[in-house]
């Protein structure tokens, strides 16, 4: 029994240094904050013309939206805190471990279907799913500055908090290296593709990591970082973009959602109740073409509303439109010069070596 | 003095009758485009006279049901009846209706190559995608529409519930100053349309002082057009 105490210590020691360890593995696991790129949405604006009257698309409309939804997505994002840096993209730019595309199915001021793919720096889906939110209103009426799809995105971040908890932490931990590695891949793939691999799921895997003395490596971080003072500058623009354009966009989505439960609310009482007029007769005739030249009435309205929420927004959009192609613009004949200085210096270290 | 008026109001005449009151067709003639485009406005004199027109609907029908009768006559026996007689009801409801929905003073008309808007005061703007070869069909939950060119004239169809159909059909007179409408009322409950025709003369709208756009936030916005601006400046005394 005394020889069994020393022993008994010594495993009750292993046993404390063995949580001890798990426990600062899960902590570093839940330290791991993945930087989140939202891309600008794809509008979902059918090529043909004729479709768009019946579907209710406003193109210019659309196209606004396309850059508001991903700044509210943003929003979510940054306050759920378990993410890093989450920023507003305007494309494909390999900076940040998870990239969000969405695509607008429909959007008419009480439905809102979004199409939502995010993909990490490996190449694995996070979620790939259809999001489909009715309008959130008291009695009819939105409550104070509240967001009426708040919900539809708050699933999105949910859902991106599960799927992250079923990667291994050696997984998550892998996926910074893994962008910035992806990253040299894409400006000076004769140095950096050698350190990556494709597994038999077709997901890019780190076959080895560069030194992290490694100058070129180090070369490639300050151009990210670069890249990053751009996505932040773009980021801004969608910031004020959404402030701009949220009263007039919130009056319109108002007007569209009160034609759309009067419709709703019309096909349901005359699923129920015959007309009270005789087929043929004077009042029969004057209740059906009421009903229509109301509805078109409305259409109108909506199209004059339409217009003027172009009128309104437009200069914002296309200042945004310039901002941004000139911001890119300016990206990427730096990336030109980057690319073209990088391959010169290997070039020399090569043939130093 | 009188020749000249004559002639022209037989014109009129002549396109009024010339207008076809028959549903569009699913194979509407071969598009002769014309220009409709323009401000107009009601040429209460050259208008149906309503009860003219009831008077000759009901004329039509008794010869119709007369020329039954004498066909059938010989061989009709006991029980047999005279066809379909549409209630007279039925009928004086589609022309009050008729005149109800032709109420509109004004016509705004903005037409491109491919694209037509007539704004009616008191009633919906009527639209129609222009192509020379289909019509342009549009659904909602209220109703049905086509419209297209039909030959020189341009159709609208409107199919409802209940039964009942409506049919612009517009007419541009020869030398493009005239407008005819003619609107014909379908019902399920009468086997003739009721058709109503409106004439409409071209005015030239005087130039707005004001630029107006729409806006969401607030409403329409008007501002001084320049030339309204300049004539301002010019009258106000240098101090």
């Amino acid at each position: 029994m005394i020889l069994d105490a020393p022993q008994s210590f010594f495993r009750a020691c292993w046993l404390t240094i063995l949580l001890a360890l798990c426990a600062s593995w899960a902590q570093a696991d839940e330290s791991i904050r993945l930087n989140v790129g939202v891309l600008e949405f794809d509008a979902g604006i059918p090529e043909d013309l004729s479709s768009h009257r019946r579907l209710g698309i406003y193109p210019l409309i659309r196209k606004a939206e396309s850059r508001y939804f991903p700044y509210l997505l943003r929003e979510v994002l940054e306050a759920s805190q378990h993410w890093g840096v989450v920023r507003v993209m305007p494309g494909d730019y390999q900076t940040a471990e998870l990239l969000v595309y969405g695509k607008i199915l429909r959007s008419d001021g009480l439905e809102l279907h979004l199409a939502i793919k995010v993909v990490d720096s490996a190449g694995r889906d996070w979620v790939d799913k259809l999001y489909r939110g009715r309008a959130q209103l008291e009695g009819g009426k939105v409550v104070g500055d509240r967001e009426i799809f708040a919900s539809l995105y708050r699933q999105i971040s949910e859902d991106l908090l599960v799927a992250g908890k079923r990667l291994s932490g050696a997984e998550k931990r892998a996926l910074p290296h893994l962008t910035r590695l992806r990253y040299g891949a894409e400006i000076l793939p004769e140095y950096f593709a050698e350190y990556l691999a494709s597994d038999e799921q077709g997901l890019t895997i780190i076959k080895r990591l560069p030194a992290s003395s490694d100058p070129m490596l180090e070369r490639i971080e300050r151009m990210q970082a670069y890249e990053n003072l751009f996505v932040d500058t773009a980021d801004e623009q969608y910031q004020s973009t959404r402030q701009d354009m949220s009263r007039a966009y919130d009056l319109w989505r108002q007007f569209s959602r009160e034609q759309i439960l009067y419709i709703e609310d019309y096909q349901r009482r005359s699923e129920k109740k015959e007309s009270d007029f005789r087929r043929g007769s004077f009042g029969a005739m004057n209740e059906s073409y009421g009903h229509y030249q109301w509805f078109r009435q409305q259409e109108q309205n909506q199209k004059e509303l339409a217009q003027g929420f172009d009128n309104e927004v437009t200069s914002t959009v296309m200042d945004l439109d310039d901002r941004i192609v000139t911001l890119d613009g300016n990206l990427q004949a730096q990336y030109l010069q980057w690319r073209q200085i990088l391959r010169s210096m290997l070039q020399l270290e090569r043939e130093g070596s | 003095m009188l020749r000249p008026l004559c002639v022209w109001m037989l014109c009129v005449c002549a396109l009024m009758m010339g207008c076809k009151t028959q549903p569009l067709l699913e194979a509407p003639r071969k598009a002769i485009r014309s220009d409709f485009s323009g401000a107009w406005e009601m040429d209460y004199s050259m208008n149906d006279s309503l009860e003219a027109k009831l008077d000759q609907y009901f004329y039509g029908v008794r010869r119709q049901l007369q020329r039954q009768s004498n066909i059938s006559r010989p061989e009709r026996g006991a029980g047999q009846s005279y066809g379909h007689i549409p209630s007279a009801n039925n009928i004086i409801s589609m022309a009050r209706f008729a005149d109800q929905i032709t109420r509109s003073t004004t016509l705004d008309i903005e037409q491109s190559y491919n694209h037509i808007d007539i704004d009616r005061d008191d009633d919906f703007t009527l639209s129609c995608k222009l192509d020379d070869d289909d019509l342009d069909p549009y659904q909602n939950p209220f109703g049905r529409e086509v419209c297209g060119w039909d030959g020189h004239q341009l159709v609208f169809y409107l199919s409802l519930p209940g039964g009942l159909s409506i049919q612009h059909r517009l007419t541009l007179g020869p030398k493009g100053e005239q407008l005819n409408v003619a609107t014909s009322i379908y019902s399920d409950q009468v086997a003739k349309p009721f058709t109503l025709n409106r004439a409409y003369m071209k005015y030239e709208r005087l130039p707005s002082d004001f630029r107006c756009e729409q806006t969401v936030t607030r409403g329409k916005v008007c501002t001084l057009s320049e030339s309204e601006k300049n004539r301002l400046k010019q009258s106000v005394p240098a101090q």
